[in-house]
């Protein structure tokens, strides 16, 4: 009986204790939107210049990862998936499978093991060395200075990796295994533009914004959390890495299946 | 008559793990408040509460306006309007020292980029060269960050100024800068609030002390 008390305990104060993170992290969340779209600060050209080197840093040097990564996918799923053209709609297949569901995880995960990381070490050290207090000192609003470049920032290098990686796994895919394969390019790409539909679009993007923000604020939120002590920086980045992975892959099956249902 | 240039009614510093009692206090032109405490860190919350850098609760009132110390976004403002030197300040380390400088102008004229002015100039050829403003603090000396962050507060125009352990910022070849800055500070009667284990400022400077106890935090004429 003692054993059944100190467990029902234990899961209602982890569960209160995640409760609690989650709303934080949606406050926070609420906060930098909050600030963007008001637009009220004052260094509207700082912050848009800190978005440009956050979509830089996040997309155009991730691309030679997802590249490679999303070609090889692409031919993988074209190699096996092909054999079956006959018996199922491959363009269908294609797009639900590749381009909704894989596209976006895979994309998240270069994400994450190249910027999650990077943003919570960054916010954290800032925070460590005192440069938050630097920023304010200066009559500057670290939410708009640090936060909302990197929030709007992921989230568009995002999507941008959404698109490469789709576009990628599609043709190169093709390339990559048209010497084994009796479907023409032409039937092929016909068959993709005849399956995807806006309900398909919607997803991705709705899939990439949310990735975005998942990613961002969960790596602002720990880097922050580091507070003053530098042992804390690594466990804060260990934490933010696993949790983005989980929320992520959470999220993706929570969109698909309201696509889904949608329709 | 001297100007009342900030005042805490019934104000509270304290954050996760420390407070200090409550008080009221007010700050006038000309003051130079040197802050008398048996414990270093007292006199240092305080000062970082006095720069709302910590949680603050009371009534906080700069210049005849009062000041919400919940709405963060007031808070910024009247930062703007302090100096703040003391060990534990420190440059952005992904921007170079001439931004770092200009970061209040930057930000509030909304700008990417600064052109100093020749009076700038001049007096940054006395601290470093050219080239050291479009390096990054990590690229640059010590003395170099200092002076920059020296640099940094006082060009601000400060209303206040408040200074931790400011003989700091002493030391080596560029100690003279702030020595300078406070001489043009005591000359407009902008008011300095300090805490120094040294005897900094000269005693004769000084119109008043701050006196954090256990149990209280007032302010007494020299």
């Amino acid at each position: 009986m003692a054993y059944l008390i100190r467990f029902a305990g234990l899961t209602g104060r982890k569960f209160l204790a995640y409760a609690d993170y989650i709303l934080s992290l949606s406050g926070l969340l609420y906060r930098i939107l909050k600030i963007f779209v008001t637009g009220n600060y004052k260094g509207k050209k700082l912050v848009w210049v800190g978005i440009i080197e956050q979509v830089y840093f996040t997309a155009v040097q991730a691309l030679w990862i997802i590249i490679p990564i999303a070609f090889m996918i692409g031919t993988a799923f074209f190699l096996q998936f092909s054999q079956l053209a006959a018996k199922y709609d491959f363009g269908k297949l294609a797009v639900v499978a590749l381009m909704r569901e894989t596209g976006p995880m895979v994309a998240a995960i270069v994400v994450i093991l190249r910027s999650a990381t990077a943003v919570t070490v960054e916010i954290g050290y800032m925070n460590v060395r005192n440069e938050m207090d630097a920023v304010r000192m200066a009559g500057a609003d670290p939410v708009a200075l640090i936060c909302i470049p990197r929030l709007a920032g992921i989230s568009a290098a995002v999507l941008c990796l959404f698109i490469v990686f789709n576009i990628v796994a599609v043709l190169g895919g093709y390339i990559g295994a048209w010497a084994l394969s009796d479907i023409s390019l032409v039937r092929f790409l016909a068959m993709i533009g005849k399956a995807v539909s806006v309900n398909d679009i919607l997803a991705v993007v709705v899939k990439a914004l949310s990735f975005g923000a998942i990613i961002s604020v969960v790596c602002m939120y720990r880097g922050f959390a580091a507070k003053k002590t530098i042992t804390l920086v690594p466990v804060m980045v260990s934490r933010a890495s696993v949790e983005c992975f989980f929320f992520c892959l959470f999220v993706n099956i929570l969109i698909s299946v309201m696509f889904s249902i949608s329709g | 008559m001297t100007q009342t240039v900030y005042e805490l009614k019934d104000t509270c510093f304290f954050n996760d793990d420390y407070s200090l009692p409550c008080f009221s206090l007010s700050i006038n032109q000309g003051d130079v408040c040197k802050i008398v405490s048996d414990n270093d860190i007292s006199a240092e919350f305080f000062l970082r509460g006095l720069a709302t850098l910590i949680n603050v609760r009371g009534h906080l009132f700069f210049n005849g306006n009062e000041y919400d110390p919940l709405e963060y976004k007031e808070l910024i403002w009247l930062k703007r309007k302090f100096a703040y030197l003391g060990p534990m300040c420190s440059l952005l380390s992904n921007r170079n020292i001439l931004d770092n400088i200009f970061l209040f102008k930057l930000w509030e004229e909304n700008k990417i980029r600064i052109t100093p002015d020749d009076d700038f100039m001049a007096e940054w050829k006395r601290i470093g060269k050219k080239e050291d403003l479009y390096k990054r603090p990590e690229h640059v000396t010590e003395d170099i960050v200092g002076a920059a962050y020296i640099l940094k507060e006082f060009l601000k125009y400060p209303e206040i100024v408040m200074l931790e352990r400011p003989y700091l910022f002493t030391k080596g070849r560029l100690g003279g800068l702030l020595f300078e800055k406070i001489e043009e500070v005591f000359k407009t009667r902008i008011p300095v609030v300090f805490y120094s284990t040294t005897d900094f400022i000269p005693e004769s400077r000084i119109t008043h002390y701050i006196e954090i106890n256990e149990d209280e935090i007032i302010k007494k004429a020299r």
